[in-house]
Formats: C-alpha cells, structure tokens, sequence
C-alpha cells in the first residue's frame, strides 16, 4: 500500500504539470479528467470516502463533460487569444507569483498546525446522536455547519446565473442529436439506473456516504446525458416551475430554518423528533436544485425543452 | 486460506493479466482501430474477472449484485463509448488540437 | 494472502494506470487520448473495486458504479455535435 500512494503521488504531480503545460487545451482536458481519476483514488487512500465519491462525480464526470462540451463548442480559430506584449508577459508574472505566494502560505500552514487538529471533528462525532443522520459528514454539511451549506447552495446559483449572464446565443439548443442510432438507446438503457443510484446516493447520505451533492451531481449525469443525446434541449426561455425547482434546495433549507425559530430558539437549529424527517426532506431538496442548476451549467441556457424527432 | 478465497485470488490475477494486455495493446498497436480493438476486449473481460473475484470476497449478496452491476454498465459504457469514438476516428478529420466548427 | 494478492494487484493497476499516460500525453490524435480515458476510467473502477474490500469500505463501489456511468458520457460529450447525417 506504501507502493500504491506513491506512486499515486508521483502520477498526481506529473498530471497537474501536464493540465498547465499541455500544447493544447484538449491535451489539457484529458489530463485534467485522468488527473480527476487519480484525485478520487487519492482521496480513498485519505480515508474519505465521500470526497471520492464527490470526486467522481464533479470532477472527473461531470466537469469533464462540462470541459468537452465547451471545447466542442470553441469556434475552430481564437482559441488561442495571443495578448500583446506587455499584457503576455504580466500574465505569466502573476501566475509565478500567485504560485509562489501559495507555496510559501501552504508551507507557513502546514508549519503552523497544531499537532492536534481533531478538537472540531470529536466534538462532532460526540453529537452525532443529536445529528438525526448516522453518517457525520453529512450531520456536519446539514445540522452542524448548516448555515455554510446554504451559502454553497447560493454559490453554486450565483454562478448558475454568472454563466447565463455571459452565455452565447449559439448555444442556444442550436446543436443537433448525433445521428448514430446507438446514443439514443443508450441514453434510454442508461436513464432509469443512472436516477435510481442519484436517488440512492441522497438517501444514502444518511447512514454511508453519498449526500446531496454527489447524489445530485449524478442526478444532473443524467439530464446532461438526455442532453447529448438529443432527447433534451436547452431552451431560451424558462418556466416558473423550473425557477422554482432551482430555488427549492434554498427556499426549503431557509424556511426550515426560520419556521422552526420559535421552537428551538435558534436560526437552523432542529427540535429533536423532527430532525431526521428535516434532514431527509432539506438533503432531497438540495440535490434537486443542485442538479438542475448543473444541468443548466452544462446546457448553457436558463431553460430546458424536451426534443421531438 | 478457503476455496472462495483461493478461487477469488486466481480470478483476481486473471483480471489483472487482461487489464495489462490491454494497457500494452494500447500503448503498442499501430493505428487507432486495433488500439480500441485492444482496449474493449481486454480491459472489460479484465475488469469481468477481477469483479467476480471480488464479489466473491464480499461475502454479501447485497455488494456482489452491486459489483455485477458495475460490470453490467462497464459493458454496456464501454461498447457504446467505443463505437463512437470507432466512428468519430472513422470520418479521418480527426486532427488534436482545434474541434471542428 | 489474500491481502498480498488484493495488494500486488492494485499495484499492477496503479502501475497499468501510469503506463497508460503514455497514450494520454503523446495522442497523437485526439480519439487516442479519448481512448486512453476510457482505459484509466476502467482501471480506476477495477482499483476501486479491489480497495473496496482491501479497506473493508463497501461505499466505494457506489464511486465505482459513479464513474461507470460518467465514463459514458465523456465519451458522448466528445464525439458530441460531430456526426454525420445518415
């Protein structure tokens, strides 16, 4: 196993090297996916599981996907945007030194550390009866640091819309389905497992690992997958109840949290017969959001319209 | 050391040697076809064989229907994934660094 | 035993995983690097299976099964917006 992580370290350092070095942004594409792979065993080997498998999904998956589209969708020239002189060297200036200026901070930080950095994961796992879920990452992403879980979920809609504001006419649903039969029927053959395990990944982030996230991540694997496919398409224009559905994860997680006020005397705080059934109810609706506003990330446009042959 | 296991660990070298075969198959043949040739056959049977010894060392019938799954989409991924790529390198414009407009 | 043949096995594949890169950075074309994917995606399912019960943590077939099913769609997303009408 000593073998197995370091040669899992030395291919990690050679990959990251390539994803910035390569001749050309598919090259880098491909290292950064394969580089994904590698960070999910990394994280195995880390003993978190649920990063793994976050990895997995968001990562290599997903962002992959993401990556490929875009690349696809680059015009054939301009990629590469040449600055003039002054500007061409600057950037390389700073990029040198905001990586050296992250060196020196990581190694001021890992000097730093307190030889006993568990104080916040023990006081967490010595409340986890209270938690009203088994597995403690996700008592810590729900319960214990919920209030920094709904702001991600407010990232993740920001940039949702960030994306939207700067998108392109082109890809607006203009792209056609592939024309090879089999994409179809493998889109078909593949939807009904690929939403049983999003569902199962959510549920499961009460007692094992899985969550909100990476269930909603693979939820979203299989909307940008009906997308390629050509059974999906983006849509110029948006429906109320898709802009509520993206909005559900925050609405839900917000209302819990300030309905419950005057029981609990605290901002997100959960009464104890209720907490499970919250937990179960806010996780699902998290996931759904998620994954549509990853969806949208992908197909690049603020609504979705199914296709017609 | 029981049967299961002995059985479990014969199956799991077998994989290991179809997942070499096609490591090198990829890295040694000449042209794209007989690379992806190399690829579909060895690495799914590869990865067939150390699933089932696998499985069998699971010791629950939960994980190993979860294991064959695995396996079962391994297959199903790998042949439509290879037969894409198969007709995308197929059309011969198929050069590195610009995608197509 | 078990446990030396599950170890020398994941080191094969790490090794495999590595050798694999080969394809990734020298192409030449771009199917090739799509291929080379498709082989680390595998290999990486096939260690994740064998860490699975070499950790005793069953949680990492759910990422197995994960990255079997976005394995597929890279490779949908790659060849996406390219084809040929019939």
């Amino acid at each position: 196993m000593m073998l197995l992580d370091g040669v899992l370290a030395l291919l990690l350092l050679l990959l990251a090297g390539r994803c910035v070095t390569a001749a050309s942004l598919l090259q880098a594409i491909v290292a950064f996916i394969v580089l994904g792979l590698l960070l999910a065993l990394s994280w195995v080997r880390l003993q978190a599981p649920d990063l793994a498998l976050a990895e997995a999904a968001i990562g290599a998956g997903l962002l992959g996907v993401l990556l490929l589209g875009t690349w696809r969708h680059l015009p054939a020239s301009g990629i590469h945007h040449e600055f003039p002189w002054p500007w061409h060297g600057m950037k390389q200036a700073v990029s040198a030194l905001g990586g050296l200026a992250l060196a020196v901070m990581l190694a001021l930080a890992l000097h730093e550390t307190a030889p006993e950095p568990a104080a916040a994961g023990e006081t967490a796992l010595a409340q986890l009866d209270a938690a009203g879920v088994k597995q403690p990452v996700t008592a810590v992403l729900l319960n214990f640091r919920a209030y920094d879980t709904l702001l991600e979920m407010g990232v993740l809609l920001m940039a949702l819309i960030g994306a939207l504001i700067v998108r392109r006419p082109l890809q607006d649903g203009s792209r056609i389905a592939p024309a090879t039969l089999l994409s179809p029927s493998l889109a078909r053959l593949f939807l009904p497992p690929i939403l049983l395990i999003g569902l199962y990944l959510v549920w499961a982030g009460a007692y094992s690992p899985g969550g909100a996230f990476q269930g909603g991540a693979v939820l979203a694997g299989a909307g940008v997958m009906l997308a390629l496919t050509g059974l999906l398409r983006g849509a110029s224009v948006d429906g109320l109840w898709l802009r509520g559905l993206l909005a559900l994860g925050a609405i839900v997680f917000t209302t819990a949290g300030v309905l419950l006020v005057p029981v609990t005397g605290h901002f997100m705080a959960y009464p104890d017969g209720l907490v499970t059934p919250l937990m179960v109810l806010i996780e699902f609706s998290l996931a759904i959001s998620i994954a549509l506003s990853l969806l949208l990330l992908f197909t690049g446009t603020p609504g979705l319209a199914r296709s017609r042959p | 050391m029981t049967l299961a296991s002995i059985t479990a660990s014969v199956l799991i070298v077998v994989g290991t040697a179809f997942y070499i075969a096609g490591t090198v198959g990829l890295l040694r043949f000449p042209d794209i076809h007989s690379r992806l040739h190399a690829l579909t056959k060895a690495d799914n049977t590869g990865l067939g064989f150390l699933a089932l010894g696998v499985a069998l060392l699971s010791g629950s019938p939960r994980l190993a229907v979860l294991i064959a799954l695995v396996w079962l989409l391994a297959l199903i991924a790998a042949s439509v994934a290879c037969h894409l790529i198969a007709r995308y390198a197929l059309d011969g414009t198929d050069s590195d660094s610009e995608p197509r407009a | 035993m078990i446990v030396l043949v599950l170890d020398a096995a994941c080191l094969a594949l790490i090794l495999l995983l590595g050798l694999g890169l080969v394809r990734v950075i020298a192409g030449p074309a771009a199917a090739d690097r799509i291929l080379a994917i498709q082989l680390s995606g595998t290999t990486t399912v096939g260690l994740l299976l064998l860490l699975a019960i070499r950790l005793e943590q069953p949680a990492l077939i759910h990422a197995a099964l994960v990255f079997v099913l976005f394995a597929a769609l890279l490779a949908l997303g790659f060849v996406y917006g390219t084809e040929r009408k019939p």
